[in-house]
């Protein structure tokens, strides 16, 4: 993945997961008429793909890190043309050991062409109101089709994993929603993934692939292996639950 | 004036008798290393002036392997003008064992374009002793054969200062070399160092047409220290370095920038003087060989890449030698060594990022051994020699970096490897009578599998055209041997025959697996080491050597077959080959007209991508004059495939032809 990442340095090992984790602050928010401000932050900065979201929430007057009574996030974009659309979301979950909301958000596109939002509910009293910057990264992480099978149906691939990849074996995971409508992005849990790694500049792939299958949620866990550092491009095939392919012409490029 | 050794007695080179003792028995007397006959084993003197010798040097620009390339069991395999590897009876890489004093070596290139000969300069050696018989196992498992390499050393017997001083030409690569070494010896110690420096363009064939990357430039030196206070102890320092940049290497689709060797040795040696106990050596040695591939040169290369190879192996021994047990001659050795093998390969695309991964993925192999031997003479006609010798090997890749490559491929790579390999030699010895003497070798032969074959990652090979992958759970290549050799020896006449058999198990081999993709652009497609349970080699050697008067006639014959189980040829077999030299031998001039001839190949190993070779026959003439006073000048000049014949080797790569009619001068000057 070729987008800066300020949090990263340049070793080949996987970043131990959880608050060990740098994290980068996104904005910080009073929730007007909850006494509480919320702080966001992120792995990197937020990019048209799906990204790992984080929030505390504070007390307003002391500081002080609370857990809040109800919790619950919208993500937003008005389009220029005042369109509003929202995209695929993780409700976040409180993790009493960092004190922090995880969640995730699936931006489907960057800030290019509207303001996205992001709010968040806390305790039915008041609201933060977030307006981030979401980049394009300089290797798409999302791509979006429609079914070959049935044109009025459209899906939205997200990466996920390798966010560090090396040489090797490298955990590969993606995410698939449907668009169903402006404000109704579902996961998608029983389509089959087949991934076919090549390095564009040499017409080679690498042995011993596993497929993505699903795991919970609409993501799909598999195995993806680098014989070389360099620019990888991972194709794949989407299969829905019949068995019939629905798309194979798109791939996300990995280079590291 | 030149070192001269009392022979370590008599190895018997397929007959050539080293009874040419030249006087001058230094005080640096080798008896005490076994005085043994042995067939199957070649000693060739370098550093002497005999009319043998001079069959051995040939060209007085001769790299190191054009002087093995004179016994009948050494063949070469060509992939260029330079660094040739030695082939043994149809065995080479992994199968034999090349070492220099003894010490472990392995180069630094995943596609053995340097092999460990190529870092030694034929103006430091003093022999080569080459062979498969029983003490052949004394410096390391070595399946096929072994040849080590013997460093001259300094010359204590002539005290002062001792020179030598060589310069020479030949036309038909515009090359030049030349060569140096100096002496001083007093009664505390004896120096010596040399240089040499060659340079060679690319070289024309018959029809005169220039053959591309054939050029070569390599600078050499060494030192070697020498205590001589005490007849009891002695301590030795060697140091090589070696140089070579800008080689072309025309069957290959790469060539090397540059090649360097830092070889050094610690050497204490004990002399007991006593009946029984002789001599106890320990030596301690390390030695680093850096490599690198070049494809700048070449045209319409799909993508530039950068191949640099690193190896160092650091090692120690420890000998003792009884002499007089009862009519028994007993040595006992220790050794050990480790050795650090890493390659990489960056690739450039024209418009993204550069693309990395390691060739030999950092690679540590600890081999740790023990070795014993016996020469009992029971009676007047048999002798009966014994040796065996285990090594425990360990092999491990050292970084996770490293240890990814591998797992791609679903290998179980987490903790190290370990094998035992066994050699163990019998060889009777009956002296018919005084002129007769038959000789029988049996023995158990096992190595390990080589850095390449056991975890090589992608490693293209440019003579079938295929990426090769390692396999870490090879077994050890492992083989029962018999020669049986008979041999002649008069005042005038030396002859010797030898017939071998070897039955080999776990034959390592590359075999094409279809579910891989190639890496390298325009290969072929993929094979993986494998072992393949049974495979032959068979063949004999044969040698004579008639001196009368003033003429030595040298012949020598030598021929290997084999085939594996499915009954397909063996890869990179050398076809019968037969040199015959006569040399007619004056006080001060010498002329000596030879013929060198090898028979078509035509059953070839198609898997391996062989294709069939013409056979073929050259002459060469060759002269000297020379003016021996306190000083010596020679003159020494020749012409070499006097016909022009258009011809190659079936070994080497690409048919790529031979050069045409070569004149060649060489003069030095020795005092």
């Amino acid at each position: 993945m070729a987008f800066t990442q300020c949090s990263k340095d340049d070793t080949k090992e996987d970043p131990p997961p959880g608050p060990e984790n740098p994290q980068m602050l996104i904005g910080e928010q009073f929730a007007i008429g909850s006494g509480l401000k919320v702080e966001f932050y992120a792995l990197t900065e937020l990019y048209a793909g799906y990204n790992t979201v984080y929030f505390t929430v504070k007390d307003s007057i002391t500081g002080e890190v609370v857990e809040a009574n109800e919790f619950m996030m919208h993500p937003m974009m008005e389009m220029m043309s005042g369109m509003m659309h929202s995209c695929p979301m993780e409700a976040p979950v409180y993790n009493s050991e960092t004190k922090q909301y995880e969640g995730a958000i699936t931006f489907v596109m960057s800030s290019g062409m509207g303001t996205w939002t992001v709010s968040v509910h806390l305790n039915n009293l008041g609201t933060a109101e977030f307006e981030p910057d979401v980049i394009d990264p300089a290797e798409a992480m999302i791509y979006s089709f429609p079914s070959m099978v049935d044109s009025s149906k459209s899906y939205f691939v997200s990466l996920i994993q390798p966010t560090d990849p090396k040489v090797g074996e490298n955990d590969f995971e993606i995410l698939i929603n449907q668009k169903v409508s402006m404000m109704d992005w579902p996961a998608v849990e029983d389509f089959s993934v087949i991934i076919e790694p090549e390095m564009p500049d040499m017409g080679h792939g690498s042995p011993n692939n596993v497929d993505p299958t699903h795991t919970a949620h609409g993501h799909y866990d598999g195995i993806v292996n680098f014989t070389m550092t360099g620019w990888w491009r991972v194709n794949l095939t989407i299969l829905n639950a019949e068995g019939d392919t629905i798309n194979n012409d798109r791939s996300f490029n990995i280079t590291f | 004036m030149f070192f001269q050794i009392p022979i370590v007695g008599y190895r018997f080179v397929l007959g050539f008798v080293l009874l040419l003792h030249f006087g001058g028995v230094g005080q640096d007397t080798l008896d005490f290393i076994p005085t043994v006959e042995l067939s199957g084993f070649s000693v060739i003197e370098v550093e002497s002036e005999n009319s043998l010798t001079n069959y051995y040097k040939g060209n007085g620009m001769n790299l190191t392997e054009n002087v093995m390339e004179r016994l009948p069991s050494v063949s070469l395999i060509k992939r260029g003008n330079f660094a040739p590897e030695p082939v043994f009876r149809g065995f080479s890489a992994g199968q034999i064992n090349l070492t220099i004093d003894g010490m472990h070596i392995f180069g630094a290139c995943t596609d053995r374009m340097d092999p460990v000969s190529s870092y030694v300069e034929s103006n430091n050696l003093k022999e080569i002793q080459a062979g498969c018989d029983v003490n052949s196992c004394s410096n390391g498992a070595g399946l096929g054969g072994v040849i080590n390499m013997e460093m001259a050393q300094p010359d204590l017997a002539n005290k002062g200062f001792t020179g030598f001083v060589s310069t020479g030409y030949q036309t038909i690569s515009n090359a030049f070399s030349s060569a140096m070494n100096l002496g001083y010896s007093n009664k505390y110690f004896g120096l010596r160092v040399s240089g040499a420096y060659r340079t060679s363009d690319n070289y024309k064939d018959p029809d005169g047409n220039e053959v591309p990357f054939t050029q070569y430039n390599k600078t050499n030196f060494s030192a070697n220290l020498v205590s001589n206070y005490s007849k009891y102890n002695r301590f030795k320092f060697d140091y090589i370095y070696d140089y070579a940049w800008d080689v072309g290497y025309a069957a290959l689709p790469m060539d090397v920038g540059l090649a360097k060797a830092n070889i050094y040795s610690f050497t204490y040696e004990r002399f007991f003087f006593s009946n029984k106990l002789q001599k106890l050596e320990l030596k301690l040695y390390g030695n680093n060989i850096y490599h690198e591939m070049d494809d700048t040169k070449r045209p319409d290369v799909p993508m530039h890449m950068d191949m640099p190879g690193k190896s160092d192996t650091y090692g120690g021994y420890f000998t003792l030698n009884w002499n007089n047990l009862n009519n028994h001659i007993i040595t006992a050795k220790a050794d050990a060594f480790v050795n650090y093998s890493i390659a990489e390969m960056t690739m450039y695309p024209y418009e993204s990022a550069p693309m990395f991964m390691l060739t030999w993925p950092d690679v540590r192999r600890i081999v740790a051994g023990v070795y014993g031997s016996d020469r009992w003479e029971i009676n007047e006609k048999i002798i009966l020699s014994g040796s065996v010798r285990f090594d425990r090997g360990i092999s491990e890749l050292q970084s996770e970096f490293g240890k990814d490559h591998l797992r791609v491929f679903g290998y179980d790579v987490d903790d190290p490897f370990k094998q035992n390999i066994w050699n163990i030699i019998i060889e009777p010895e009956y002296r018919i009578n005084d002129k007769f003497t038959l000789n029988l070798t049996a023995a158990l032969k096992q190595r390990l599998p080589t850095i390449s074959e056991q975890f090589g990652f992608y490693l293209y090979n440019a003579y079938d055209g295929y990426d090769y992958i390692g396999n870490p759970y090879l077994k050890s290549e492992s083989a029962l041997q018999s020669d049986l050799s008979l041999s002649y020896k008069s005042k005038a006449l030396n002859l010797q025959i030898t017939g071998f058999y070897y039955a080999i198990s776990n034959y390592i081999v590359g075999e094409i697996d279809p579910d891989l993709s190639t890496m390298t652009i325009g290969a072929n497609g993929v094979k993986v080491y494998t072992s393949i349970d049974r495979a032959n080699m068979y063949g004999f050697e044969a040698s004579g050597i008639w001196t009368k008067k003033a003429f030595t006639w040298v012949n020598i014959l030598g021929y290997s077959f084999g085939k594996d189980e499915y009954g397909e040829v063996l890869p990179q077999l050398p076809p019968f080959k037969f040199t015959s030299t006569l040399t007619y031998e004056r006080k001060k001039w010498a002329i000596t007209p030879e013929l060198i001839a090898a028979a078509a190949r035509n059953n070839v190993r198609q898997s391996f991508g062989e294709t069939p070779n013409p056979g073929w026959v050259i002459f060469n003439l060759r002269a000297y004059y020379q003016i021996k006073k306190k000083t010596t000048w020679k003159l020494e000049f020749g012409i070499e495939n006097i016909t022009n014949n258009y011809y190659s080797e079936f070994l080497d790569w690409g048919h790529i032809p031979r050069p045409g009619r070569n004149f060649y001068v060489n003069l030095s000057f020795r005092f």
